[in-house]
């Protein structure tokens, strides 16, 4: 069998849960859809799939983790919920990220804050703010972003970082905005609510 | 290729939240590995850290991601990262993994092994060839470990390493730790491994913790080095060329005098060797 092939059908049996089950309960026929002939097919399957669930447990465990380190606030307001949320985004995401997962799962966050009564309103808005501030300060040569959120989230990220809960949050539309004056300068960063922005009209 | 090369004695792979102590114990740690990944394509701010290691320690760049064994080649522009942070250190080394962590669009974000055949070998080899062009600095490559045996394995781990070596020209940055981890998953014969390890192409060790989970050994990185890799450590410097010994710590960080306890021991296990004063 041409490595190539087998390497891009370990890779699916490493991160697609899914796909694992389903080929090693029928590797012929998933084999066949995937154009591998009986013997490629019989040759992979003859891997110890305790071993490879262990792999796959293995990294699964890493990709949170690195997930949970890139989006600590995000974790945190998440408790218990997150490694449950982590696991649905894994099932639900097609390919897996590379190196940096953090972008697809703030996402994945915010598009499902409803779905979940537990999760606060606002936590769409942290992880969206979490995330652009993380990827804003990784590119040197961003020089504005301009994001709205719908809950004073810098208050928020800031209770969360001093280790405090947050209650009675209300909605408050604000503008966040990063900035630098040139390539590779210094992150500038401001959050302005919206009363304050009609203030600085007045003035 | 390999035997010009620079003593560099022990070192430490470098995590953030060591910084303030490595400052404190400079006299304790000759070199440090900095993940590659890390500082590819990054701002300013990071690059000053990066400096500020470098004005301090001999630092080595350790990659993670440039997937040597993928069949389908290597990331043209991932190595115009790596190529730019390799330049920008001028170490006496770097490092990569036989390994492959991409295949058919999928980023398995992990280092998956390869089957030990020579499709493999010639796979890693192309590869190696494609990167030693963009890249002259000599580039050692670490043995992984892996729960799994890729079907298609026609011959032994040491085999496969030494038959990478020997047509890449490539030192060989053995992992104590993964060597043995792997003959204890695999139930093979731990002095049979040794016997066949090829010991004259070593120009660094690698030495981590690991933990029993479901009667696997798992090199986590987050334990104290068992008594073991210790042993295997001292049969390593005692065979090979070693010119760096690194401890690698990710998680579960002890209090660092425990992590200068350990290099010290490296340390003179190196010089118990003659491999430094
Ligand atoms: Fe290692």
């Amino acid at each position: 069998m041409e490595l190539a092939v087998a390497q891009m059908v370990l890779a699916r049996l490493f991160t697609d849960e899914d796909f694992r089950v389903r080929f090693f309960a029928d590797p012929i026929g998933v084999g066949k859809s995937l154009g591998l002939d009986e013997s490629e097919s019989k040759r992979l399957a003859s891997l110890d799939q305790t071993r490879v669930d262990a792999f796959a447990a293995s990294l699964y465990r890493k990709r949170a983790g690195d997930v949970a380190k890139s989006l600590p606030l995000t974790r945190r307001a998440l408790g218990t919920s997150y490694l449950n949320l982590f696991q649905r985004f894994v099932n639900e995401s097609a390919a897996v990220g590379r190196e940096d997962e953090s972008a697809s799962f703030a996402d994945y966050v915010c598009r499902n804050v409803g779905s979940e009564p537990s999760f606060a309103s606002w936590l769409g808005d942290l992880a969206r703010y979490e995330v652009t501030y993380r990827l804003v300060s990784a590119r040197p040569s961003q020089l504005l972003v301009i994001k709205v959120f719908r809950y004073p989230v810098a208050r928020i990220a800031s209770e969360l970082a001093r280790g405090g809960t947050i209650a009675g949050v209300r909605s408050q539309l604000c503008l966040a905005v990063w900035f630098r004056f040139g390539i590779g300068r210094m992150l500038h960063h401001h959050v302005l609510t919206i009363p304050a922005m009609r203030r600085a009209r007045e003035l | 290729m390999t035997t010009d090369l620079p003593t560099l004695g022990v070192g430490l792979g470098f995590r953030p939240p060591f910084l303030a102590d490595l400052f404190r114990n400079r006299d304790g740690v000759d070199f440090l590995e900095i993940t590659a990944d890390h500082y590819l394509d990054v701002n300013g701010e990071k690059l000053r850290e990066l400096d500020l290691l470098a004005e301090h320690f001999p630092l080595v760049p350790h990659g993670l991601d440039l997937s040597l064994g993928s069949a389908e080649g290597i990331d043209p522009r991932y190595l115009q990262s790596l190529a730019r942070l390799v330049d920008r250190l001028k170490p006496p080394w770097w490092s990569e993994h036989i390994a492959f962590t991409r295949a058919g669009g999928i980023s398995i974000g992990h280092l998956a092994p390869l089957p030990f055949s020579r499709e493999a070998v010639d796979v890693v080899v192309r590869n190696v060839e494609v990167v030693q062009r963009e890249i002259s600095t000599p580039l050692i490559l670490e043995n992984i470990t892996s729960p799994l045996i890729v079907p298609g394995s026609d011959m032994e781990e040491a085999d496969f390493l030494t038959e990478v070596l020997d047509r890449t020209g490539c030192g060989l940055l053995c992992d104590v730790t993964n060597l043995y981890t792997n003959s204890v998953n695999h139930g093979q014969d731990l002095d049979h491994v040794l016997a066949r390890w090829p010991w004259d192409r070593v120009v660094q060790l690698h030495l981590a913790g690991g933990h029993w989970d479901d009667g696997l050994l798992i090199d986590s990185h987050a334990h104290p080095v068992p008594s073991e890799v210790w042993a295997v450590l001292d049969r390593a410097v005692a065979n090979a060329p070693v010119r760096g010994i690194l401890l690698e710590r990710d998680e579960n960080l002890p209090p660092f005098k425990e992590l200068l306890a350990d290099l010290e021991r490296a340390r003179e296990a190196g010089r118990r060797s003659g491999r430094w004063n």
